[in-house]
């Protein structure tokens, strides 16, 4: 049971409003997935700063979030607002209205259905990975929609797919309380197929609203993805994602993501590099000011040998805002010639901006390259005055300075996305 | 074209007097070559006449063009012509020269008041200067001076001062850290910017790169003051005879 001893009200409120919600709400996920998720929230509650995964990203004001109801005919939005230079020639899947716009290929199955094994096997392992986390916990028992990508063996995707998380939900629901928009999305590539995913996370409301994403890849052998993730989220947003990535033989996943605006938002992406000569790539760049808390978390296992995996973490804080980052190599004993690498940089704009870093290596194979860092510096003032030196006003280029910082991560995203 | 009257100047935060005392006219056309041992405050004094924020002048005026320049600002003071180009070029990851130089440009046209240069125009311009300088093309995409040589960060400072047009360019011991190649390479890009609008203050240790820009006037720099002035024979003397005979 929740030990409710040491913790402040506001923690043990929240539980008390969860708990009371899981008993009155259902999720779509199976009842054996749903039913855990609820035991295992119930058995370790909300954590405080006083637990070693929550120690800088506070849940004390984690909104009183209720299920988005599931009112299509309210839903009146279009693709406009999408952070895209063009959909015309794109696969855009709506979360909310359940609905695909574009031409689907032959190859490319995208499925609402809750049923299938691969939603099963992917919350296995999330369970495995995260026993105690409650957003995962919430997500599962709650979870209303389910989208299942299938690309079959050797199809090439070549239009992205995109997955529009946006919802006007605000007409159909009629308490104050925030919207609760919980979300699987599984793609499975099967040998030697690609495909690009792109996730559009954006709140039409105006409302508050938490937004908890699970997210799994299922790469088979040979296989390739492309991963893109941006937000034009308000800062009335809390936001938690949950990648998991199983990476066959010779395939690749490349992720790059832009999280900024939220208030709040944990980013977990878990990769289990499963076959010989699996590569994946997972950059994110992450923007925050005001009280903004960005939370970027990595988990690598190298399972297999001569496997790669690149890091790149680049983080922009302002005025009082704090970024977190905590990522972690594993090496399995039999994972020899593994290169792994993951750097963490972090420019602090005000002295009150604050970055707690933490990249870790566990290395249990010989004949290893692993390498982990981190940065954390103010604006360069050398560049700064050589550019004005050149004629260029101070604040232009403190501007190019920091976009050139984070363009170490936004320059992978293609140039149809708005960045 | 550039005045300096009985300039004092210190390291910001009560820190230590670097100039003491230097009156230097530098009119148009002109070249004019600071020589100096290491400390003798040569390149604060270029720094000083840029308006870097971290020296302090206590004493004395800057004028540019019979303007007071000493409040103006960095981007202002190349906005009116002042051109630095810096004994370690600086590296802006992920801002290309291109970009950078057409910031720069249309940044200092926008003070002058003109209308900025379209991306056309522009890339013409950047064209004919590339030639003028045999710059290779693929440096343009490239970030500013990063993974350059020594040689490459030096010629693309040249390169810039060219884009720019300047009234009068500041050479920071253009010359360190140069081989005989890049050396003649760099003095080829500063020859073909001499004109007689054009001032030079050539900032050095050595007389060697004096043999290929000829400087009109030579001055010796020591201990924050110019001890002694002359013409290019000046550069010989001190080659032959050292800083130490200066000052004594």
């Amino acid at each position: 049971m929740v030990n409710t001893l040491t913790k402040p009200q506001a923690l043990l409120s929240l539980e008390d409003y969860y708990l009371s919600l899981l008993e009155e709400e259902k999720g779509i996920l199976s009842s054996s997935i749903a039913t855990q998720a609820k035991k295992r929230l119930k058995q370790y509650g909300l954590p405080t700063n006083r637990h070693e995964e929550w120690k800088y990203t506070s849940l004390d004001n984690l909104y009183k979030a209720k299920p988005l109801l599931n009112n299509e005919a309210k839903i009146n939005y279009g693709n406009e607002n999408l952070p895209l230079k063009h959909t015309a020639d794109m696969i855009i899947v709506s979360v909310a209205k359940q609905t695909i716009i574009g031409n689907v290929p032959t190859g490319l199955s995208i499925d609402f259905t809750n049923n299938n094994q691969a939603i099963e096997q992917f919350n296995a392992r999330f369970n495995e990975v995260l026993p105690e986390d409650p957003m995962l916990s919430l997500n599962q028992a709650l979870c209303h929609r389910v989208i299942t990508v299938n690309i079959t063996k050797n199809t090439v995707i070549e239009a992205p797919i995109v997955i529009d998380y946006g919802n006007d939900g605000a007409s159909s629901f009629q308490t104050q309380n925030a919207i609760l928009k919980s979300v699987q999305v599984v793609v499975s590539l099967e040998q030697s197929a690609q495909a690009t995913l792109l996730e559009c996370h954006r709140n039409l409301t105006g409302e508050k609203e938490l937004s908890i994403i699970a997210c799994a890849f299922n790469l088979a052998q040979n296989a390739q993805c492309q991963h893109y993730s941006v937000s034009n989220q308000q800062m009335e947003n809390q936001h938690f994602w949950y990648g998991y990535g199983s990476v066959g033989r010779d395939a690749h996943l490349q992720s790059n993501s832009l999280v900024a605006g939220e208030q709040l938002a944990r980013r977990f992406f878990c990769n289990d590099l499963n076959g010989e000569g699996a590569e994946v790539t997972v950059n994110s760049a992450y923007q925050a000011k005001e009280t903004q808390t960005l939370d970027i978390r990595t988990f690598t296992r190298h399972l297999k040998p001569n496997c790669q995996s690149m890091q790149l973490h680049q983080g922009l804080l302002d005025d009082r805002s704090t970024g977190v980052f905590n990522g972690m190599i594993y090496v399995d004993p039999v994972a020899l010639k593994t290169d792994g690498q993951m750097d963490n940089n972090v420019m602090l704009l005000t002295p009150q901006a604050q970055n707690n870093s933490k990249p870790q290596l566990e290395i249990y194979a010989d004949d290893v390259k692993c390498s982990h860092g981190f940065t954390c510096g103010s604006i360069d003032k050398n560049q700064l005055y050589y550019m004005r030196s050149r004629g260029i006003p101070e604040a232009l280029a403190r501007k190019q300075i920091l976009k050139a910082f984070i363009a170490r991560v936004t320059e992978n995203f293609p140039s149809y996305i708005n960045v | 074209m550039l005045e300096i009257k009985n300039l004092h100047a210190q390291v910001e935060d009560g820190g230590k007097s670097i100039i003491n005392g230097i009156d230097l006219t530098i009119n148009k056309g002109e070249v004019h070559a600071i020589m100096g041992p290491n400390g003798s405050g040569k390149s604060s004094l270029s720094n000083v006449i840029a308006g870097h924020e971290g020296y302090e002048v206590t004493d004395g005026q800057l004028y540019f063009e019979g303007e007071d320049i000493g409040e103006l600002d960095i981007d202002e003071r190349a906005a009116k012509g002042i051109f630095l180009a810096f004994q370690y070029p600086v590296e802006i990851p992920g801002v290309s020269n291109q970009f950078f130089m057409q910031t720069a440009l249309n940044s200092i046209r926008e003070k002058k008041g003109l209308e900025p240069l379209s991306v056309v125009e522009f890339n013409q311009l950047l064209k004919k200067k590339m030639e003028l300088l045999h710059m290779p093309e693929e440096l343009l995409n490239r970030s500013v001076n990063v993974g350059f040589s020594g040689g490459e960060k030096k010629r693309n400072d040249v390169f810039q001062m060219a884009v720019l047009e300047p009234k009068l360019a500041i050479l920071d011991e253009t010359d360190s850290g140069l081989d005989i190649d890049a050396l003649r390479a760099v003095a080829d890009g500063i020859n073909s910017q001499r004109s007689a609008d054009r001032s030079f203050l050539v900032i050095t240790h050595y007389q060697r790169l004096l043999d290929y820009v000829k400087p009109d006037f030579v001055h010796v720099l020591y201990q924050g003051k110019i001890v002694r002035s002359g013409t290019a024979e000046l550069a010989l003397e001190l080659e032959e005879n050292g800083y130490n005979s200066i000052a004594q």
